[in-house]
């Protein structure tokens, strides 16, 4: 492998993807943000990802790159980056194809649309046949056969192989033989294992086609997304991933996220009427929708003008390796472990090679002492059970309603130590209702106060929503209640909107938090209902029982403390306001007061225990809201957001003018932040992340689409969640239940430990083989095991109990523990002491066994045996104890609570003495039958190992009482 | 006696200092306008647009604290319409040493020595601070009234009197630190000034400027305040008490109810010594009071008159002894300090906050009234 001043190819196949191991680039995500650029700007290749988690270079090389001095290009590309030089915004400009830059009609009559009415449904299919399915070009999904291939192409196997060979050359024909079956039963046990994994994870990665709405036949109609057209119309709302490359037709507000093109993380301005030309890169073009960007906010159509590998996300071919899934962090993590000991293992056969050589020992006799020792220390069971681990979590999780979209967000969801948590939907039931109403300036009853009749009727004019069956319909939960207020004050919005048809609205964006509704009629009137605050200033009368009147310094106080005081009940409040129509509709003023109406949103039942309940698990709750500050004051305590602290809350609807250092510093003293507009959700998640922490969001809006992208586990809730939010999250909770919620953190560290065990268990196994090869053929001459016993052990009696490991249930107080460290290695130095202490402990037992045969038989067949006894048997029932690396859970009563490790331990004791009993598998091995005592011995040492952990630890935990420790 | 020149200065309430001052008596005056009889306490510090406030109540606040601050942020002349612009950063936390049960209880929590001072004269107040105070109010309102727009809302004013014994003279040296939006001509800016600021407050305290008057204008450019500069609530404890003209304590006045001791014994030292001076007991009049923590009334009263008294000093601390009633929860009831913003139309503290505590000629203060003349004459 060539390698160059901590530069090292890890990876590299034949299609240019290449991964490089970077040693400078670990922990140092902003080296990293600037070696992504700088590599980006050399247009060598299609892609490029650089990561701190890992200090690893994904690259996708360009054709005409492949085969060149990667290496020496990241080295340059290195010393600029850390000479402090920036390189451009990651921003490919891919050139329009042609015809694209053409005016709006001539392009309409070029894609032979029709904007009022769209494309009819069987033009539609005609296209469809013809375009093809508007889908991104995948790569050739990995065949059956590559993935068995794939089991022959891991290190381990490949040393197996070669000792095969060397058997064959020396004359052991039957070795080679044994040897080659056991690599063929792996590579199918794997194969199986592996490929149902994978299959099972494909299809639970799988996105379906989203539902897009366009226009077919004159009506809106919602189509998979890969059923989208050239020509269609797509009707643009917040929230939507656009589907296709779309020309604007009209737009208003119109915000787009294009991060996922560009790497801008701002929305950015989208206008139907602004020029562009062709060369423009992807985020100038103001009047083009991209494929795979989001919709912040604003609405608008848009023409269709590219689909599938046509459009400009497809050009860049940013997205072309999600074909084959990604290999989740861990996965990657053990692979360099793998390999790491394999190398570890070659370099300790080379010595021993050579002390034999200098011994001048008989060259066959080396070979096969040395290739002993390197099977010894492969842990040729690891590929197997770390995929079938995470493969068994995901199925295990999907059962508990747990959709987990990307396998990284596994880990992430054990590793989570910060959640932000969307109040509406999320905390809430998102149910409001009107319950508190203020006619004027006084507190009235909600529920029918006469006085409220001039209110109902502003309510009535101004609310979005529509009528259904004598319920209010459509548009927002806010808008609904404050219809339905109307509706029960006897209001008839159709006969009102009749006398007073609306000729103009204004919208509410993010620096206008009201909205404004036009009316003509007898009197036009301008209705504005909106945040009390904003409208209040907007007002210089007030209604009063006498009429309107004028508003004084001292009204102004007394509305805004009543304000106040229904924002703290918590309630979100409405403030409404009615006067002549302005000049500017933007821009109101010299309205009349009408008063309050105040719309509570009741938590939901299980909502405080689960802050309590991530409290315990060492998880950080922050509540990201919309709402004013009272209310959010309000539900914070109610749910003892601060778990008994000073509740910090953080008010800032313009976020982004805090300077990032400092958001940062603030973030992580923070329980809620309050009047968050939906796309600084976004900008507290990175000031979080930019603190190290891992950080997981919920959400459920379409407004929360960018924040749950960004997030390292995106978690939308289901049953009440917009498609948008479910579509980018990676983790989706499908029964909505807090519970849930809670359940999925715990699986999540449930699968990053039975990873972790069975890899400490199958390592420190290997360990102890290590330390007995070694001190048996420093000890002299023909006393080292067969490989063909080590590779029985490893291979057969190893596996079982490492799948059995893997399938723990998580431990009852997992979540009473804090989370581990996000940069926590796989295999934490404590714990490779202790993989040390135990591995010498079964190396000690075995070799008793092994010295005592020695006296009793000298070296050979009967004294094998009984170290291999001692060593498998040992090993095994060493599994049940290092299952519990906490010593609480050291228990007599709960070392057999694990059915699938009892089973599997049964098994693998049952595979181990087979031999026994089968004379040709003994003979391979080279092992003889031998009596009672000699049995007794070895048996005896076998216990030897799991009774030292016992009792070690029993010393501890009596110790830690003693203390006064758990 | 001792000739001698004294100089106090003062900020206008567009200051960040002032700005905590005023933010965290504005939470007292919501507390106190919804009628809580529990304490509360506030404190407030400002930097680089970003506003932290900490309130520490006997029961939860109802008022909407971030949109309070920006209330008052935008008050004193900032941010134009956007008051969205701060981010405002809040640590609630409920005490239960504040609740109504506790504070009923009318006993200090807090050891404090107050001094109070008055003397005859214009407010009877020291006139140094008094000028100082007027000119930055005068300079602050020149920009919020529109006239002078270019003068930013953050200004400072020095101002040197000569004493002769003990009376105060003519105003010997003027120090303005202003920020303009714009570049001014120096001439110019100075002239403005005299006319605008200098020339009305002297009129109004009745002092005439030394011949050799010495004026100093320190003028920068924009932006000030909250964006720029840092503030802390009880920093200006000068500017609140008597510009360093007497010995004062080192407690901060804002952002405490009534019930905090080391507020109210201010007020109640202010007090007691105007009442000496309107009795015509003195000339002049310094009053110290002590309290220890856990006992309602002063453990000490000292007066001090430099000799300017119609009877001995320790004669007037007699009366003041035997004939006010310095008891806390009596201080509070005869000041009205847990009623008086909501008489007031919702703000008081906040008011008091922006420019002074004490000897407030804009202000009708109970502790600057001489109410207790008859009970001392």
């Amino acid at each position: 492998m060539p390698r160059d001043q901590g530069i090292r190819l890890v990876h590299e196949t034949r299609e240019g993807r290449t991964r490089l191991r970077v040693d400078g680039l670990r922990a140092a995500p902003e080296l990293c943000r600037r070696v992504e650029a700088l590599l980006a700007s050399t247009g060598t290749c299609h892609r490029v990802e650089a990561r701190a988690t890992t200090g690893s270079v994904l690259l996708h090389l360009r054709a005409e790159t492949r085969g060149k001095d990667v290496i020496g290009l990241v080295r340059d590309v290195l010393a600029r980056a850390l000479a402090g030089e920036e390189g451009p915004r990651l921003q490919q400009a891919a050139p329009l194809e042609a015809g694209q830059a053409l005016p709006l009609d001539d392009l309409v009559e070029l894609h032979g649309a029709d904007v009022t009415r769209g494309l009819s449904a069987a033009e539609a299919g005609v296209r469809l046949a013809r375009q093809g399915e508007n889908r991104l070009p995948e790569d050739e999904r990995r065949s059956q056969l590559a993935l068995f291939a794939r089991q022959f192409q891991s290190l381990p196997i490949a040393m197996l192989g070669v000792s095969s060979l060397v058997s064959l050359a020396t004359g052991g024909a039957a070795d080679a033989l044994a040897t080659m079956t056991v690599v063929a039963i792996n590579s199918v046990f794997g194969f199986v294992t592996e490929g149902q994994a994978e299959a099972a994870i494909n299809s639970l990665m799988g996105v379906g086609g989203m539902p897009v709405p366009v226009l077919r036949n004159g009506v809106e109609v919602q189509v998979p997304g890969r059923a989208v057209v050239t020509g269609d119309i797509l009707l643009v709302r917040p929230g939507l991933q656009v589907a296709a490359d779309a020309r604007l037709i009209a737009s208003r507000g119109l915000m787009v996220d294009e991060s996922i093109l560009t790497g801008e993380s701002e929305a950015v301005s989208k206008r139907h009427d602004a020029p562009f030309s062709a060369d423009a890169p992807i985020g100038a073009r103001t009047a083009m929708l991209h494929a795979g960007t989001l919709v912040a906010e604003g609405s608008g159509s848009a023409l269709v003008v590219a689909t599938g590998a046509r459009t400009a996300a497809a050009r860049v071919a940013l997205l072309s390796g999600q074909a084959e899934r990604p290999r989740a962090p861990v996965e990657a993590e053990l692979d360099a472990l793998g390999e790491r000991l394999a190398k570890l293992s070659l370099a300790a056969c080379a010595l021993f090679f050579g002390v034999g050589w200098a011994r001048g020992l008989a060259l066959t006799e080396i070979l096969k002492d040395t290739l002993a020792l390197a099977v010894a220390a492969v842990p040729e069971g690891l590929p197997v059970v770390a995929t079938t681990t995470m493969s068994l979590g995901l199925k295990r999780m999907q059962r508990r309603g747990i959709l987990v979209r990307e396998l990284g967000a596994v880990e992430a969801l054990g590793a989570m130590q910060v959640i932000c948590v969307d109040k509406t939907g999320t905390l809430t039931q998102n149910r409001l209702s009107v319950e508190l109403a203020a006619a004027g300036m006084q507190e009235v009853d909600a529920t029918g106060d006469p006085k409220l009749l001039l209110l109902a009727r502003l309510a009535a004019l101004a609310s979005l929503a529509e009528v259904n069956d004598g319920r209010a319909f459509g548009s927002s939960a806010t808008e609904r209640a404050v219809l339905d207020f109307a509706l029960s004050l006897g209001q008839v919005p159709d006969a009102l909107l009749h006398e007073a048809p609306v000729t103009q609205r204004v919208d509410r964006t993010l620096r206008r938090p009201w909205t404004g509704s036009l009316h003509e009629g007898a009197h036009p009137v301008m209705v504005v209902k909106g945040a009390p605050e904003r409208v209040l200033e907007m007002c210089d009368h007030v209604m009063s029982e006498n009429g309107p009147r004028t508003l004084t310094e001292v009204d102004r106080a007394r509305i805004l403390a009543l304000n106040d005081r229904m924002a703290g009940r918590p309630a979100r409040v409405l403030a409404f306001a009615e006067g002549p129509c302005p000049e500017t509709p933007e821009a109101p003023n010299g309205l009349t007061w009408h008063g309050l109406l105040g719309m509570i949103d009741p938590l939901r039942s299980d909502a405080p225990a689960f802050v309590g309940a991530m409290h315990r698990a060492g998880l950080r709750t922050i509540m990201i809201t919309g709402d004013q500050t009272a209310t959010a004051r309000a539900i914070a305590e109610q749910l003892d957001l601060s778990a008994g602290a000073p509740l910090r809350i953080v008010d800032a609807p313009q976020l982004g003018n805090m300077p990032p250092d400092l958001l940062s510093a603030v973030a992580l003293e923070t329980h809620v932040f309050s009047r968050v507009s939906a796309e600084h959700k976004q900008t507290i998640i990175r000031a979080l992340q930019r603190t190290g922490l891992v950080v997981g969001m919920t959400g459920d809006g379409v407004n929360d689409s960018p924040a749950l992208k960004t997030a390292d586990v995106g978690i939308a809730m289901g049953a009440s969640g917009a498609d948008l939010a479910r579509e980018v999250a990676n983790v989706v909770i499908r029964d909505d239940a807090l519970g849930t919620l809670a359940d999925a953190v715990a699986q999540g560290r449930t699968v990053y430990r039975n990873i972790r065990r069975a890899l400490e268990f199958l390592v420190t196994t290997n360990l102890s083989e290590i330390a007995v090869g070694i001190i048996e053929a420093a000890h002299g001459p023909g006393e080292l095991e067969t490989p063909m016993e080590l590779l029985w052990i490893n291979l057969v009696s190893d596996v079982l109990p490492g799948l059995g490991l893997a399938l723990a249930d998580p431990d009852d107080d997992i979540l009473d523990q804090p989370p581990r460290g996000a940069d926590e290695p796989i295999i934490p130095p404590a714990h490779f002491r202790r993989m040390l202490i135990d591995s010498s402990g079964i190396a000690v037992a075995t070799l008793a066994s092994h010295f005592v045969g020695l006296a009793r038989f000298g070296p050979g067949p009967q004294t094998r045996s009984m170290t291999y006894l001692s060593l498998s048997l040992g090993q095994l029932l060493y599994t049940l104890f290092c299952q519990r690396s906490d010593v609480r859970h050291l228990r007599p009563e709960r070392l057999l609570e694990n059915r699938a490790l009892d089973t599997a331990v049964l098994v693998s004791s049952g595979l181990a003495v087979l031999p026994f009993f089968v004379t040709p598998l003994r003979r391979l091995m080279g092992i003889a039958q031998i009596g009672p005592g000699a049995a007794a011995v070895a048996l005896g040492c076998a216990a030897a190992p799991a009774a030292s952990v016992l009792i070690r630890r029993g010393l501890f935990l009596r110790l830690d009482e003693v203390e006064g420790r758990p | 006696m001792r000739n001698f020149v004294m100089t106090s200065d003062a900020v206008t309430m567009g200051h960040p200092d002032k700005l905590c001052d005023q933010i965290s008596d504005a939470v007292v005056d919501a507390w106190l306008t919804e009628g809580n009889r529990g304490g509360v306490n506030a404190e407030c510090a400002i930097a680089s647009g970003v506003a932290f406030l900490a309130v520490r109540s006997g029961a939860p606040v109802s008022a909407d604290l971030a949109a309070l601050v920006r209330r008052v942020v935008a008050a004193a002349g900032y941010n134009g319409g956007d008051k969205d612009r701060m981010s405002v950063i809040l640590d609630v936390a409920q005490d239960a040493a504040l609740t109504p049960e506790q504070v009923a209880k009318g006993l200090p929590r807090h050891m404090v020595t107050a001094i109070g001072y008055a003397c005859e004269g214009p407010g009877a107040m020291p006139a140094p601070v008094m000028l100082a105070r007027r000119m930055a109010r005068l300079m602050w309102a020149a920009r919020v009234d529109g006239r002078r727009g270019w003068l930013l809302p953050d200004a400072k004013a020095q101002v040197a009197v000569r004493f002769e014994d003990r009376h105060a003279m003519e105003v010997t040296a003027v120090t303005l630190a202003l920020a303009t939006e714009t570049k001014i001509p120096e001439a110019s800016l100075e002239s403005l000034l005299r006319e605008e600021v200098i020339g009305p407050t002297l009129e109004a305290q009745g002092l005439e400027a030394a011949p050799d008057l010495w004026l100093s204008v320190q003028d920068g450019l924009g932006p000030v305040g909250p964006a720029v500069h840092t503030g802390l609530t009880g920093r200006k404890t000068g500017q609140d008490g008597y510009g360093s003209f007497v010995r004062h304590s080192g407690s901060a006045l804002s952002g405490k109810d009534p019930s905090r001791i080391d507020r109210v014994a201010d007020y109640a030292a202010r007090h007691a010594a105007r009442g000496v001076i309107a009795a015509g007991l003195a000339r002049e009049c310094e009053v110290q009071l002590t309290w220890v923590p856990g006992d309602a009334s002063p453990v000490s009263i000292e007066v001090d008159t430099w000799q300017s008294g119609r009877m001995p000093d320790v004669d007037i601390k007699r009366l003041l002894q035997d004939r006010v009633d310095f008891r806390l929860a009596a201080i509070a009831e005869r000041f009205g300090l847990w009623s008086l913003p909501g008489d007031r139309g919702g703000r008081f503290y906040q008011d008091l906050a922006s420019c002074g505590q004490i000897g407030r000629d804009d202000m009708e203060l109970p502790w600057d009234a001489p109410s207790l003349a008859n009970d001392l004459a």
